[in-house]
């Protein structure tokens, strides 16, 4: 599916846990506000979750809208209708998210290659305007308005009050870090070892006794779940969930932050969501026209620099310390 | 435990009106090394792939162990017990050598390799296997090395090492010289008769003259059905054989 590259080779989990947090701290003081901040962080989730299918399982997914829709919908609805507090609300999302990846995976993953890509692709398609059309749940073309950003609450005492955007950014980041820890998990866990095996060579996965179609599914799941909270907390940012939030354009989107990030690094997808907020929001006051300077550096990431914004900062790390051993690194892939 | 582990009766693979495998009955013996010839065009492979899962036989059945597996799909023959490789080198080739036999060796696990919550370091077994089969096949100073970076004859042998990384009792090998330099051909053989003392293997080989040394048995095919079966002299000297195919060669 996705052009096989050498996995980048990344540095052991405390060094790249340390490596977040510094970022998570870092962010909201080299940025302007804690919101752009904290829009960062909720598409570095999105991206991370889109790497766990391109990056790990070489699966090119045009479907990461529609879970992040569905959590910002899904939630938002939940928090309007019944009241729901923020944990439950977000795990709404999860849930959401990953039941309706089981829907689309179920289905897509039925084929490979690039009838996989249609099939996101025509789910995409669909889910946009399933929502278009039930305007009375979703708000249609206007979006979802007045969603609520509930704090975080312990019977009926606010303990921390969200609605400050520091706070919210503090929340989210945490929850970023939580995110970020469980999927290098996975990726260094038997499961996640098989996801590479799958990547690298399907048939020979199948060969040796994985059930490949299982895996892919249960992939997708995580991955939609992830995504579907990327969603929700993106409702709780905005106040509002717009049908933009389900649109094509924004699996384009993720799949741009990821790949550009670097695809089989999930740091990667933190730069890469980093880069892509903080220019957009840069060169749009600057040029209307910004997302054309954004297809050329996507052109020149994929050919000058197949790893990524990660990839080449691992280069730019490999030059400036050359006492480092080949052997010594390739135990440990990212 | 029946006398023979593995077993085809009238099995056939069909493609529309052509029939690539017509009726074939092969009985393997274990602790044998069983070795299937024919010609170009005489079914092997198709039979192979109905052995396999890869294909779905269209008629007949496969007894493993007793047992008809003819429906089972490739990935759940491993934890039976059956393991293959593969005529055109199919490796992992961006992981390293030691990561290629150590995924072999988790696969026969089946539900063990959902774990996604215990780092890969934990489950010890599999490395161990891995580092065994390293050594078993002269590897282990590649260890690290990319699977893709490895020579093509030693990615030859990993191709049939990771085979037995599940502990197969049956050993399905698809033409496993198939690309070698002639230099690198005696070490194949010698490996192939060397895993032979561990495992019942299955060996479906074009090149006649490289399996009579180390098989016990030879199956010769011809246009999708058995022509001679027999002991390596007795098929050497069979008068149909030597027309349908050492004729061809000669």
């Amino acid at each position: 599916m996705s052009e096989k590259n050498p996995l980048p080779v990344g540095p052991r989990t405390p060094v790249l846990l340390l490596l977040v947090v510094a970022s998570l701290v870092l962010l909201p003081l080299v940025l302007p506000s804690a919101t752009l901040a904290t829009e960062i962080l909720i598409f570095a989730l999105a991206a991370l979750a889109c790497n766990l299918l391109l990056g790990y399982t070489g699966l090119l997914s045009f479907g990461q809208g529609i879970f992040f829709g569905v959590g910002a919908y899904g939630a938002a609805l939940l928090m309007i209708h019944l009241k729901w507090g923020l944990f439950a609300a977000l795990l709404g999302a999860a849930v959401f998210g990953a039941l309706l990846a089981l829907l689309v995976g179920a289905l897509a993953i039925r084929r490979k290659g690039i009838y996989f890509v249609m099939l996101t692709l025509a789910f995409s398609q669909m889910a946009y305007f399933l929502a278009y059309t039930l305007s009375g749940w979703t708000g249609g073309d206007n979006g979802l308005l007045d969603v609520p950003r509930p704090n975080i609450e312990v019977f009926g005492h606010v303990l921390v009050d969200l609605a400050d955007p520091r706070h919210f950014y503090a929340f989210v980041a945490l929850l970023f870090l939580l995110i970020f820890a469980f999927a290098l998990r996975v990726i260094r866990s038997p499961f996640g070892s098989t996801l590479l095996a799958i990547r690298e060579n399907e048939t020979r996965a199948a060969a040796i006794g994985y059930d490949t179609r299982h895996f892919k599914i249960l992939v997708f799941m995580l991955s939609g779940a992830i995504t579907g909270i990327a969603g929700a907390l993106y409702a709780m940012l905005l106040h509002f969930a717009p049908l933009s939030n389900i649109d094509l354009m924004m699996s384009e989107n993720i799949l741009i932050m990821t790949i550009i990030g670097g695809t089989g690094s999930l740091f990667g997808s933190l730069l890469g969501a980093g880069a892509i907020v903080v220019l957009g929001d840069v060169l749009s006051e600057l040029w209307p026209r910004w997302l054309m300077l954004l297809g050329l550096i996507l052109i020149l990431v994929v050919v000058f620099m197949r790893g990524g914004l990660w990839g080449g900062l691992a280069e730019l790390g490999k030059r400036l310390r050359p006492g480092r051993t080949l052997s010594t690194k390739t135990k440990e892939t990212l | 435990m029946s006398e023979f582990l593995l077993e085809t009766r009238n099995l056939e693979l069909a493609y529309g009106p052509f029939r690539a495998v017509g009726g074939v009955d092969l009985k393997v013996r274990p602790g044998t090394i069983h070795t299937v010839i024919g010609p170009n065009g005489a079914g092997k492979t198709s039979l192979f792939h109905c052995l396999t899962g890869e294909r779905q036989a269209t008629a007949g059945s496969i007894l493993f162990n007793g047992r008809d597996i003819v429906r089972k799909p490739s990935h759940g023959r491993v934890a039976l017990g059956m393991a293959r490789s593969f005529q055109l080198t199919s490796l992992f080739q961006n992981l390293s050598v030691r990561e290629n036999l150590r995924l072999a060796a988790q696969g026969r696990d089946g539900l063990g390799a959902l774990n996604f919550w215990r780092s890969v370091e934990h489950k010890r077994s599999h490395w161990d296997t891995a580092d065994q089969v390293l050594e078993r096949l002269k590897l282990t100073g590649r260890a690290d090395t990319l699977a893709g970076e490895l020579s093509h004859g030693q990615q030859r042998v990993l191709e049939v090492g990771m085979s037995i990384c599940a502990r197969p009792s049956l050993l399905m090998l698809d033409e496993p010289t198939s690309g070698m330099g002639i230099d690198d051909i005696p070490l194949m053989t010698e490996l192939i008769s060397d895993l032979g003392r561990d495992h019942t293997v299955l060996l479906i080989e074009h090149n006649m003259s490289i399996v009579m040394s180390i098989s016990q048995r030879i199956t010769v095919m011809s246009h999708g059905q058995i022509l001679v079966e027999g002991t390596p002299e007795f098929v050497r000297n069979d008068e149909r054989v030597r027309t349908a195919y050492l004729g061809e060669a000669a």
